[in-house]
């Protein structure tokens, strides 16, 4: 590539960089269900198919879970419909087994031509509020099947030559509990589509569109090679790790997932021999989101400045033996992939890749409390409450940074509700939602610490409850402990019951509470090389108290953390390191 | 530091815990202990029971006089506590800094004889007194750009535009907002930093790209301008001080649009073969270009960056960026405006006569402006009137009372409106509620709800006459109206602007180097007509005009580029 190529390069890359980020604000401004456009769980991108390939040209920032998972989508998608596209085509689809995830997590893809010829696809990934089945919101510890997952979309086309078919359109409503949203919402992508669809044609208008896909290969190995330089600064070797899921709600405990990062060069393989079989429970991972859990890995030890592309995803492989929990036969259920065991995937990744890139990996996170809470208004209407106050808190530590205080990374799209708007609109009291001392993973780097939520419940209700991150809390790294375990109790006036795993269809009574404990997150590195004044700064916070910093840190202190010992201190951190 | 205090207050206002009094006194003597200037104090539903939050300050008070205290319930009496506590705290943070900024201000200019009275620049685009504006500090922040907005709207309605995109480009960075049928727009969702500020602010979007900014080779081998900045110092290398990176300035210089002699007029000579040096070094070099070829490529980044964001800004608003002209502001605006134009079809570009002061005209344009909001959450039908019209009638005179200066104002205005948003929504339109009456009827409500309808449906593609609407905020805004400076427009003399042309220079635009003539910016009068390729000069600020683009200087002195509206 030549300086004028290069140029050209980043012009038109940050043309379609453009085009992507204004796709996600039309979705965000047109959709109808909160949770596309307060809790922002989608994600845009651009495509093109080359040699029955869909690459990734660009993307914006949006949802973590969702950056590879896009791409596997697409591809499915194109393969069905590569000889069979015309202008005015949209393409709708959710299968798990053909390039998808979990079900609610929707594409839609919209064909730009180009000389006559489909040349660019923007697409809009996004988590539909409900998508058929058995459980209302798509969430269903019970399955056994992927049915009892949700309905299936293979891919079908929702519009043909710019006509809506109707046929189509009735067939996904007619499956699902909220079509007012639904139609909205796919109005949303649709029309974010065609945003994307008048800034290409002004693109290729401006530049041609043999200099366009120049220069979009050109941004390919730009990526590329950011990337390829990184993986070549870790050492080549096999490095193994491995981590367990609490269970899969229905009784098989203590999963493994098992990881070795293999490294030669420039290229990473993650080999996931060694895993554990599927399981029965909705906690299997189909291959495209355990290649996108391992992608979400990946990105967070890349410079934040790497446009996402193809060329970002080509030095990366994935090898997910068939028939177990990270790449499941089909029928087998996958509801919860995106939660369960998507964390122990990318957990485990990370935990490979801190043995050759100690400094690049952390931010590790995203084992739930989950727990909804359904119920009637005086007038007989319904409500559904997602107690999302109870998820947060939680973050793994970095190198170079705390855990970050509220959501952990993978969910930092999605915005918390108020407390005040919460009470208004559901008959509920949040009765305590704070940070609890002595809950942060220790190290040179601490995680976040926990979070304690206490909701009240001012009606009779029904309330699920899937526990994750109990047996097996959140990893830290380098020599850092582990965050503390998550903890959910409900109460009423015959007491209170520990959930260790998952309560279904559980009636609680007007006056109940549940009791979320979100375990702090891990660290990372050893607790004594973290600098006496941030061990005191986490005392005069409160995040930590004297003791606890005695204890782990080697830092005497005063109550109030105003000041350290400094000798007793030194002896103290000599002792520590000596036994270690 | 904070403190947690038992009380606890219901959505209805019923009292759930009363407050901990005792709690309060061991945690004000712990903070005064520890030092403490400043309290913020926050509690849930302080907006509708605001009465342990007055508790609380009155026991500050008793027991630490010297600490600076701010309520919730005064900054932002609103629903949605994190945004409450954030502003709150923000204003704890600036409050006691601003308040003895402001009053060692004024009494400085006392000292000095000045007679008149102090008014302070808002977020909000309006003005307030020094004292008001040391209770509420937090209303000051990123004010600055603020007046560059005001400005824009009283330039724009004087050439007879009511659509402006305005750009002010300075030394780090390049803020863009936009104004519609004259009003700009504003949002309550700013960050500074990390700290979110929900009061009402003109809603300005800021890019790291300055005439600082500096171009660079990453890691992977590409071109990269920017966010980092020389800023002012050492500043670019062109600047003599030190700078040896090459930067927007340097560029700008290299390619002719900057005169390196007549730099802030002359007063300050530009190093021409310190740029050349620092692009040489730092770009073309290691890219194995020219540095000419070099300082074209790194324009045409800065240029497709600046585009690129301000097409975001109206995209993400459901607008289009060619149905609006461009004003362009701060010293470095005018030199890019004409390319922005081109590259975002749009056909008209703007460049005041005051430009590169152009945010401090703005505070001389603006009025005196006081906005209030308090959460009224109800359903829209059945509203009752009688209680709405009383909050209304408190609001405003409260609002009255801030505002406070009959010196400068014998005029006020009311503005009402309602935050609106259909049942289940989480966000809200702020819609105008308009009466011609001071009380608000049954009429204007159906009107409003009307409004609100068509306002969904232009902001989110989508509306429902059916679906129930409730209210969750009623805001006030109470202008004191000033006497706008008075402009006599100048009678057009003949199009001939020969007289002005200084001799001609190579600039080296988009598609190549041209010879471009160049004028002296003192010397044009109103109804001077001119092509480009050009450039004129002022004090402080060069215009450049595209090949391909006609330049008219208006009654007023602004300089008007017609751009082919090729995009």
């Amino acid at each position: 590539m030549d300086s004028s190529d290069m140029i050209r390069a980043r012009i038109v890359g940050g043309a379609f960089d453009t085009a992507a980020e204004e796709m996600s604000a039309t979705v965000t401004r047109t959709a109808r269900s909160p949770i596309f456009n307060e809790a922002h769980d989608f994600t845009t991108g651009i495509f093109d198919f080359q040699d029955g390939k869909a690459r990734l040209i660009a993307q914006a920032p949006g949802c973590t879970l969702h950056l590879y998972a896009i791409c596997s989508a697409v591809q499915a998608a194109l393969e069905v419909f590569r000889n069979d596209l015309h202008p005015g085509d949209v393409i709708l689809a959710s299968d798990p087994f053909h390039g998808g995830t979990h079900i609610p997590d929707h594409v839609v893809i919209l064909p730009v031509f180009a000389d006559r010829k489909p040349v660019f696809f923007p697409v809009v990934r996004a988590h539909f509020a409900d998508s058929g089945g058995p459980v209302a919101g798509g969430y269903n510890p019970a399955s056994r099947d992927i049915w009892q997952d949700g309905v299936i979309v293979p891919p079908v086309k929702l519009y043909e030559k710019g006509e809506r078919r109707q046929d189509v359109f009735d067939l996904v409503l007619a499956n699902n509990r909220v079509q007012d949203w639904l139609v909205g919402d796919l109005d949303a992508m649709h029309g974010a589509c065609l945003t994307a669809k008048k800034n290409i044609d002004r693109m290729v208008d401006r530049f041609g569109l043999t200099e366009t896909r120049d220069a979009i290969e050109d941004n390919i190995s730009y990526a590329e090679k950011r990337v390829r330089a990184e993986i070549e600064s870790w050492p080549d070797g096999d490095y193994y790790a491995e981590t367990f899921i609490d269970h899969d709600y229905q009784g098989a405990h203590d999963i493994k997932v098992a990881c070795t990062a293999k490294v030669r060069g420039s290229d990473v393989a993650f080999d996931f021999t060694g895993s554990a079989p599927q399981v029965d429970g909705f906690v299997n991972s189909t291959l495209a989101n355990t290649e996108s859990f391992v992608f979400v890995a990946i990105a967070s030890c890349i410079d934040e400045d790497v446009p996402v592309n193809e060329g970002y995803i080509n030095p990366v492989s994935v090898i997910a033996p068939e028939g177990t929990v990270v790449n499941p036969h089909n029928p087998k259920p996958v509801g919860n992939c995106t939660c369960i065991c998507g964390a122990e995937i990318a957990e485990v990744a990370l935990l490979a890749l801190s043995q050759c890139a100690p400094k690049r990996v952390g931010v590790n996170c995203h084992k739930l409390p989950l727990a909804y809470t359904s119920g009637k208004y005086e007038d007989g209407r319904p409500w559904i409450s997602l107690n999302f106050h109870g998820y947060t808190g939680g973050a793994g530590a970095a190198y170079g940074t705390d855990g970050w205080g509220l959501y952990p990374p993978l969910m930092t799209g999605v915005i918390l509700p108020s407390i005040e708007m919460n009470e208004m609109q559901y008959p509920m009291r949040i009765e305590q939602h704070e940070y609890v001392c002595d809950s942060a993973g220790a190290g040179r780097w601490r995680g976040a610490p926990g979070v304690a939520t206490r909701i009240r419940f001012l009606s009779d209700n029904i309330t699920n409850a899937m526990l994750a991150g109990v047996r097996h809390p959140t990893r830290g790294f380098c020599g850092a402990d582990d965050g503390p375990p998550n903890a959910l109790t409900l109460s009423d006036e015959d007491g209170s019951t520990a959930v260790t795993e998952v309560v279904y269809n559980h009636r609680l009574k007007a006056g109940a509470a549940i009791e979320f404990l979100r375990g702090g997150g891990g660290g990372w590195g050893e607790p004594v090389d973290r600098p006496v004044e941030e061990v005191l700064s986490d005392i005069h916070n409160k995040y930590i108290t004297a003791e606890m910093a005695a204890k782990k840190y080697g830092v005497i202190a005063d109550e109030n953390g105003h000041a350290a010992d400094p000798e007793a201190t030194d002896q103290k951190r000599a002792e520590m390191r000596k036994e270690a | 530091m904070r403190v947690g205090i038992p009380e606890r207050v219901s959505k209805d206002a019923e009292v759930l815990i009363p407050l901990d009094e005792d709690a309060v006194r061991k945690a004000v003597a712990f903070l005064k202990e520890e030092g403490v200037q400043a309290i913020a104090v926050c509690y849930l539903f302080s907006f509708i029971a605001p009465e342990h939050e007055r508790r609380t300050a009155e026991i500050i008070n008793e027991m630490a006089p010297e600490i600076y205290v701010t309520l919730s319930c005064d900054v932002l009496p609103e629903i949605r506590e994190y945004e409450r506590v954030s502003t709150t705290v923000v204003n704890a943070y600036v409050g006691p800094l601003i308040q003895s900024y402001v009053s060692h201000l004024e009494k400085k200019l006392r000292a000095k004889d000045f007679v008149g009275e102090l008014f302070i620049m808002q977020s909000n685009g309006g003005m307030l007194t020094a004292e008001e504006t040391g209770k509420q500090a937090v209303g000051t922040l990123l004010s600055g750009p603020a007046g560059g907005v005001t400005a824009t709207g009283w330039v724009g309605e004087m050439a007879g535009y009511n659509d402006l995109m305005i750009v002010d480009m300075g030394g780090t960075s390049y803020d863009i907002s936009v104004i519609q049928n004259l009003t700009p727009a504003m949002t309550t969702e700013s960050w500074l930093a990390r700290y979110r500020i929900a009061l009402p602010m003109l809603d300005i979007h800021t890019v790291g790209a300055g005439g600082g900014s500096i171009a660079w080779i990453d890691d992977g081998g590409a071109l990269r301008v920017g966010p980092e900045s020389a800023g002012s110092y050492p500043g670019p290398a062109c600047y003599g001080r030190g700078g040896t990176r090459p930067t927007t300035t340097d560029v700008n210089l290299i390619l002719g649009l900057l005169n390196p002699d007549f730099f802030l007029g002359g007063e300050m000579t530009l190093d021409l073969e310190a740029s050349r040096e620092a692009v040489r070094v730092h770009v073309a070099d290691p890219l194995g270009l020219s540095v000419d070829e070099a300082a074209q490529a790194i324009s045409e980044i800065v240029n497709n960056n600046m585009a690129n964001a301000s097409h975001l800004v109206t995209t993400r608003r459901g607008l289009d960026p060619r149905d609006f002209a461009l004003v362009a502001a701060g010293g470095a605006g005018a030199l890019h405006a004409g390319r922005q134009a081109e590259l975002l079809g749009m056909s008209s570009v703007i460049v005041p006569a005051t430009g590169p002061v152009f945010c401090a005209l703005g505070d001389t344009v603006a009025h005196l402006k006081v906005s209030d909001a308090r959460t009224y959450f109800t359903s829209m039908k059945g509203i009752d009137l009688a209680d709405l019209n009383a909050r209304f009638d408190e609001m405003e005179k409260a609002a009255r009372a801030r505002l406070a200066s009959q010196n400068v104002t014998q005029n006020f205005e009311l503005r009402r409106s309602l935050d609106l948003r259909y049942e289940g929504e989480v966000h809200e339109v702020t819609v105008p509620l308009k009466t011609r009456t001071r009380r608000v009827t049954s009429l204007n409500i159906d009107a409003t709800l009307r409004a609100f309808h068509d306002q969904h449906e232009q902001l989110f593609a989508h509306k429902d006459t059916a679906h129930p609407v409730e209210l969750l905020t009623i805001r006030v805004d109470v202008l004191g109206l000033r006497e706008p400076p008075r402009v006599n427009g100048a009678d057009f003399g003949d199009e001939d602007a020969s007289g002005a042309v200084k001799g001609t220079r190579p600039i080296t635009f988009a598609d190549g180097p041209h010879e471009a003539t160049v004028y002296d910016g003192a010397k044009l009068q109103a109804g001077h007509f001119l092509s480009g390729p050009a450039a004129i000069e002022s004090w402080g600020t060069t215009i450049v005009v595209c090949p391909g683009q006609e330049a008219l200087i208006d009654a007023y002195g602004n300089c008007i580029i017609e751009n082919g509206g090729q995009g």
